[in-house]
């Protein structure tokens, strides 16, 4: 009885997550699936000397949306080719879908969508034509892959445009199809690297409202981003990189609260940084300081109305304090806390 | 397979959409076979041939006649008479002939080569390799022997029929089959660049699937390229040599296969130069470097006389092809007898594709 219900639980499963390719002799790395899509573990990419990806560790759990944000060069798109099989890792491991991604590329490519960072379109197709080759190497059935392209289509509105060839699309267009090629054969596990990376902020909100969608419909996600306001505003989960270490994983509203609940007072200054951060620094109701180019930022309880006495400290420290501005706690804030640096440098 | 399929379906659309890399994929080699056929087409040139004959024999006269009015061969020099050497030698320092024969007294059917100098200009490739051709033939024919230097004994003699169409349909031939080495590395390259090829890669596409579209595109287009080729040059006036049209017909039809393993070599030398090349551009650059020297030295225009280089135009698959191809279209040769250039054409190429294959598969996993 046990057997025929958990029988039945993974059939269920199994129309959820992905009708196409999971098949019963998988029903033990199912099980593992549910609970964690992707685990790395002392995963490690060298370019040369470069350490591009450095012994990071990391689960991913099944239905979740995780983001990987670091500024440019940090390692996000290398760990996302790793994990879709696109490079080799120099040392350590991860497993996706409960696959190995050393031992089991086959299987993994069975289970994943990919969205690059750059629009990874053929021009001199139509974007219908682009949707349906993804489709085919997946094995969809005509049928299917038909109704499938024409909802995405629809949905990402580029119906009216899906017969014309794709040289005539606009950048946002692009990307797009681009998103619509990733998921069109319904994937379980989906690789956004950068999905909104120069698009203009309409198109921006409608990618993540599509994104979102995914979320709902339990899809693992794994994005990378350098927008802070897109991994705060998506994902459960954010994971800092930084010179291919990730730093700190957690929650966005974790990740804030551990670098100080408060405002953020943001200084620009002339003058000895040190001694203005030290006499800062004794200040009860500061959390951090940091100097960060020409400004000194500032966390702090109730900042705003402490304002005139942090000027105060600042100067007595010998500091001229130039133009102020003040704002909430964001993961921009996060990262220079762990880092001391902007996420765009 | 179905895989395979749907990438050529995929391969051929972007080709055929792809209006100026079809121009320079079918438009070119129609153009060169216009340029090629009307500059050589209207019967053969007439070459200008002096002589002075020392000879107070019987055979000189008829050797010379012979020359100019060969039974069973096209006219393609006039001979002009010369009193002394020293006529004759400003005749040809001024241009006015392209070759001169000075017969030495004594000339008989045995020894021809002895009694003979010949001298030709030989800034003039074309002309001076037909002029060539004709006279050792005749000599040849005239004298009842083989000159040894030159050809491999006979039981029979052949009749070599030199025309300039029949040449310069196979060089152009050549050369558009070729050109599949440019696009095959470029047509990579560019998948790699724009990340085209990544993208595939995280689907469940097998590699081989990727290779056998690129392959399958790659020689339709070669294929639509021999037949334009074929095609314009028939409607110039080139006609494969046989004597039935069912002769004709299956002489075409070897050239045909001979001309299609070439293209199977060249795909694999595309894909050896989409390997070392680090992207598009340096892919067309080496394939260029590869194609150009391939032009120069395997015969598709003009044969290599010098014997090193002779040596090493074997490296090049169009070697193979140009020779066998040629002995089909102007010597009317069967299938069998060129073999050996297609079984060395064959080994080429699938050797030349499996290293390919091998090392595009390291490169890429």
């Amino acid at each position: 009885m046990n057997r025929m219900f958990s029988k039945f639980c993974y059939r269920l499963i199994c129309c959820v997550i992905n009708p196409i390719s999971i098949t019963s002799q998988n029903l033990q790395r199912v099980s593992i699936m549910i609970k964690y899509a992707i685990e790395a573990s002392s995963l490690t990419r060298r370019f040369g000397d470069l350490v591009a990806v450095d012994h990071v560790n990391f689960k991913v759990k099944e239905g979740g949306l995780w983001g990987l944000l670091g500024p440019n060069g940090a390692g996000k798109t290398t760990t996302v080719n790793l994990l879709c099989c696109l490079l080799a890792p120099t040392d350590g491991t991860a497993k996706v879908g409960g696959y190995d991604i050393r031992k089991e590329s086959g299987e993994i490519r069975k289970l994943i969508g990919f969205c690059p960072q750059e629009p990874t379109v053929y021009e001199r197709l139509t974007g219908r034509e682009n949707v349906n080759l993804i489709g085919k190497m997946y094995k969809m059935p005509k049928v299917e892959l038909k109704k499938k392209t024409n909802q995405l289509l629809e949905k990402i509105g580029l119906t009216e445009r899906a017969d014309d060839q794709v040289i005539t699309y606009s950048g946002g267009m692009k990307r797009r199809l681009d998103l619509i090629m990733a998921m069109v054969h319904d994937p379980p596990i989906l690789f956004l690297d950068e999905p909104t990376l120069g698009l203009d902020p309409a198109v921006r909100r409608a990618v993540w409202d599509f994104i979102l969608e995914l979320r709902e419909r339990k899809k693992t996600v794994i994005m990378t981003t350098h927008y802070m306001e897109e991994a705060d505003e998506l994902c459960d989960r954010v994971a800092v990189i930084d010179y291919g270490k990730i730093i700190a994983e957690d929650s966005p509203e974790n990740l804030k609260e551990k670098s100080g609940r408060g405002d953020i007072v943001e200084m620009e200054f002339s003058g000895p940084a040190d001694a203005a951060i030290k006499r800062l620094r004794n200040l009860k109701f500061i959390k951090t300081v940091n100097k960060v180019e020409d400004r000194l930022v500032v966390v702090a309880e109730a900042g705003v109305s402490r304002l005139g006495e942090i000027i105060k400290t600042a100067t007595k420290a010998g500091v001229k304090v130039g133009r102020i501005r003040h704002q909430e706690n964001t993961l921009e804030d996060v990262f220079i806390h762990l880092t001391g640096r902007r996420l765009r440098e | 397979m179905t895989k395979a399929i749907d990438l050529t379906v995929k391969n051929l659309k972007i080709t055929l959409r792809d209006k100026v890399y079809l121009f320079f994929l079918l438009a070119m080699p129609i153009m060169m076979m216009l340029m090629v056929g009307l500059a050589f087409r209207g019967g053969n040139i007439t070459y200008a041939v002096g002589y002075v004959n020392n000879d107070s024999g019987p055979y000189s006269e008829p050797f010379i006649d012979t020359l100019e009015n060969a039974t069973g061969l096209e006219d393609i020099l006039t001979m002009v008479q010369y009193d002394d050497t020293d006529s004759l030698k400003d005749a040809f320092r001024q241009g006015s002939i392209k070759a001169g024969l000075i017969i030495d007294d004594g000339y008989n059917r045995t020894n021809a080569n002895e009694t003979v100098t010949f001298f030709v200009d030989e800034t003039d490739i074309s002309g001076s390799w037909a002029i060539t051709s004709r006279v050792i033939a005749v000599s040849q024919f005239f004298s009842g022997e083989s000159p040894k230097e030159y050809f491999k004994p006979l039981d029979e003699p052949i009749t070599v029929e030199f025309n300039m169409m029949n040449f310069m349909v196979v060089g152009t031939l050549s050369y558009a089959v070729s050109t599949i080495i440019f696009s095959t590395a470029s047509s990579i390259a560019k998948e790699r660049d724009k990340g085209t090829f990544s993208r595939l890669r995280t689907t469940p596409m097998r590699m081989v699937d990727f290779l056998a579209g690129g392959l399958t595109s790659h020689l339709v287009v070669s294929l639509i390229q021999t037949v334009l080729v074929f095609g314009v040059s028939y409607m110039l006036g080139f006609r494969p040599m046989g004597v039935t049209v069912m002769d004709k017909t299956l002489n075409l039809l070897a050239a045909f296969a001979v001309a299609v393993t070439l293209a199977v070599a060249c795909v694999g030398l595309g894909l050896l130069v989409a390997v070392f090349a680090k992207n598009e551009d340096q892919a067309v650059g080496v394939s260029w470097f590869m194609i150009i020297p391939m032009m120069f030295l395997s015969g598709t225009w003009f044969e290599p006389t010098e014997p090193t280089m002779e040596k090493i135009s074997w490296a090049f698959p169009t070697t193979y092809a140009n020779k066998a191809i040629r002995a089909i279209l102007a010597r009317g040769a069967p299938l069998a007898s060129v073999s050996n250039y297609l079984v060395g054409l064959a080994v080429y190429a699938a050797l030349v594709f499996m290293i390919g294959v091998v090392i595009y598969r390291k490169k890429t996993m």
